[in-house]
C-alpha cells in the first residue's frame, strides 16, 4: 500500500478477497484488469495465495470436534425438547397436530360444534347479565341495593321460637323488608314499603307484628334513623 | 434433490426439528469449532464453547431474520462466547501479550526456522499472530467471508476490516523477515 494511486492502494487491499474468490463482481473485474497491466500486483497477489493456502492448512490441521461433544449437545436439545413438550405452548402445539391429522369433514365438522358451543355460552352469559336474576339469598347487612331511601322503619326481635318460614310470611303480609341487623340484642331493622298513608299503616303493622302469637318480643317504630 | 440451505435448515429448527439440527450441526461444526481453536487456544475448551453455540442457534433459530448468512451469524456468537469465557479467565486478557511472547520466542531461534521449509515458517508466524490479526487472517483466508461478513461478524465497519487485514499480513511479513524470509512486501 501507500503508493499515490488510491485506487493501486484499494486494489491491493482486496488482493486477499479475490483470492479466495468472495469479491463482487464488478471489484473482481476491476482487480482482474489491475493484474493484466500491474506484474507487481501480480506478484502481490501470489503472496495472498501463499498466506491462503497456509492459513487453510493451519485450520485444517486443528482437527474436528469429538463424537461426546456432539453426543452432549444433542442430549441437551433433547433434554430442551422434552421440557418444550411439557410447556403449555408444547400442549397447543400437539392440539394443533391433531388437528391437522383429521380429514376435512371431520375438521369442519369439529369447528361448527366449536362454534355453536361458543355461541351457546355467549347466549348464557348475556342473558344472565342483562336479566338480572333474581337471587335467593341476600344478607339484611350486605344488600346490594344500598340503604333505602324512603318508607318507615321499625325495629322488631324476633321471638327464639319464631321459624324462619314465619318471619317470612309475617314479612310478606305487612310488606316488610329487613334492611339491617341483627344488632346486638337481636334486633332488626325493618323498612315498611313506602305508602301515602305510610303513619296508618305502621300502626297497623306494629299492631299485627305484636298480636302474631310467639313471633316478636319486641316491635316498636324507629324514632330516628340508626346506622 | 438437492440440499437443504442453511436457512431452510434454520426455519426447521426455529419449528423444533432435531433432524434438521443435525444436518446443520454435520455442515458448520468443524469451521466452528477450528475457530474457537483458534481463538481461545484450547481444544477441549473449544468443545464446550461450540457446544453452546449450536445450542443458542437451536433456541434462537426463530429469531434469525436472515440480514447475515448462516455461517457469520455463527461465528458471530462463537467469537462473542469466546471472547467472554477469556474475560472471565483473568489471565487470559493478555492474550495479546502472549503472543508477543511467542513472536519474540520465533525471534530467538531463527535459525531453527530457517532450516523449515517456508510454507512450515509461514505457518509458525500465523500462529504467532495477535489474536486480532488471527482472527481476521482466518475469516478471510479459511472461512473464506467477505468483507461485509467480516465486517459482521468482528463488529467494526468494512473499510476498518481491510486495514485490519493489511496490518495483519504487514506482520506476518515481519515475523517472516525475523524468520530469515524476505517476501519482498511490503
Amino acid at each position: 500500500m501507500s503508493t499515490t494511486d488510491p485506487e493501486r492502494d484499494e486494489d491491493e487491499l482486496l488482493l486477499p478477497w479475490y483470492a479466495t474468490g468472495r469479491l463482487r463482481p464488478s471489484e473482481n473485474s476491476r482487480i482482474e484488469a489491475a493484474l493484466a497491466r500491474d506484474p507487481e500486483l501480480a506478484r502481490r497477489l501470489g503472496l495472498a495465495e501463499g498466506e491462503r493456502d497456509e492459513a487453510v492448512a493451519v485450520n485444517e490441521s486443528l482437527g474436528a470436534p469429538s463424537m461426546k461433544a456432539r453426543d452432549d449437545l444433542f442430549a441437551r436439545i433433547d433434554a430442551d425438547l422434552a421440557a418444550r413438550e411439557q410447556s403449555p405452548r408444547g400442549w397447543l402445539r400437539r392440539i394443533g397436530e391433531r388437528l391437522a391429522r383429521l380429514p376435512p369433514p371431520m375438521l369442519a365438522g369439529s369447528a361448527l360444534a366449536a362454534c355453536l358451543l361458543l355461541l351457546l355460552q355467549a347466549g348464557l352469559l348475556t342473558g344472565a347479565w342483562l336479566g338480572g336474576s333474581k337471587t335467593t339469598y341476600e344478607t339484611a347487612s350486605h344488600g346490594g341495593s344500598g340503604p333505602p331511601a324512603g318508607g318507615a322503619f321499625i325495629l322488631v326481635a324476633f321471638a327464639p321460637a319464631a321459624t324462619a318460614a314465619q318471619i317470612t310470611e309475617a314479612l310478606a303480609e305487612t310488606g316488610l323488608s329487613i334492611v339491617d341487623g341483627p344488632r346486638a340484642g337481636g334486633i332488626y331493622r325493618l323498612r315498611l314499603r313506602e305508602r301515602a298513608d305510610v303513619q296508618d299503616n305502621l300502626d297497623a303493622v306494629l299492631g299485627r307484628l305484636r298480636a302474631s302469637s310467639g313471633l316478636v318480643v319486641l316491635a316498636v317504630p324507629e324514632t330516628a334513623p340508626v346506622r | 434433490m438437492s440440499a437443504p440451505s442453511d436457512e431452510d435448515l434454520i426455519r426447521r429448527i426455529a419449528g423444533g426439528d432435531r433432524t434438521a439440527m443435525q444436518g446443520l450441526y454435520a455442515r458448520h461444526a468443524t469451521a466452528v469449532f477450528r475457530f474457537l481453536v483458534r481463538i481461545v487456544r484450547d481444544p477441549t475448551r473449544a468443545e464446550d464453547l461450540m457446544s453452546d453455540v449450536f445450542f443458542d442457534v437451536w433456541q434462537q433459530a426463530g429469531r434469525f431474520e436472515g440480514r447475515s448468512s448462516v455461517t457469520t451469524w455463527m461465528l458471530t456468537i462463537a467469537r462473542f462466547k469466546a471472547l467472554s469465557s477469556m474475560r472471565r479467565r483473568s489471565h487470559e486478557a493478555l492474550e495479546p501479550e502472549m503472543a508477543e511472547a511467542l513472536e519474540d520466542e520465533a525471534d530467538t531461534p531463527e535459525v531453527t526456522l530457517q532450516k523449515v521449509s517456508k510454507a512450515e515458517a509461514m505457518r509458525r508466524c500465523l500462529e504467532a499472530l495477535s489474536l486480532e490479526h488471527r482472527t481476521v487472517i482466518d475469516l478471510v483466508y479459511y472461512h473464506e467471508l467477505g468483507v461485509e461478513e467480516v465486517a459482521q461478524v468482528l463488529d467494526i465497519p468494512a473499510g476498518t476490516v481491510k486495514t485490519r487485514l493489511f496490518h495483519a499480513r504487514k506482520r506476518l511479513s515481519d515475523l517472516l523477515v525475523k524468520a530469515g524470509i524476505d517476501r519482498g512486501w511490503p
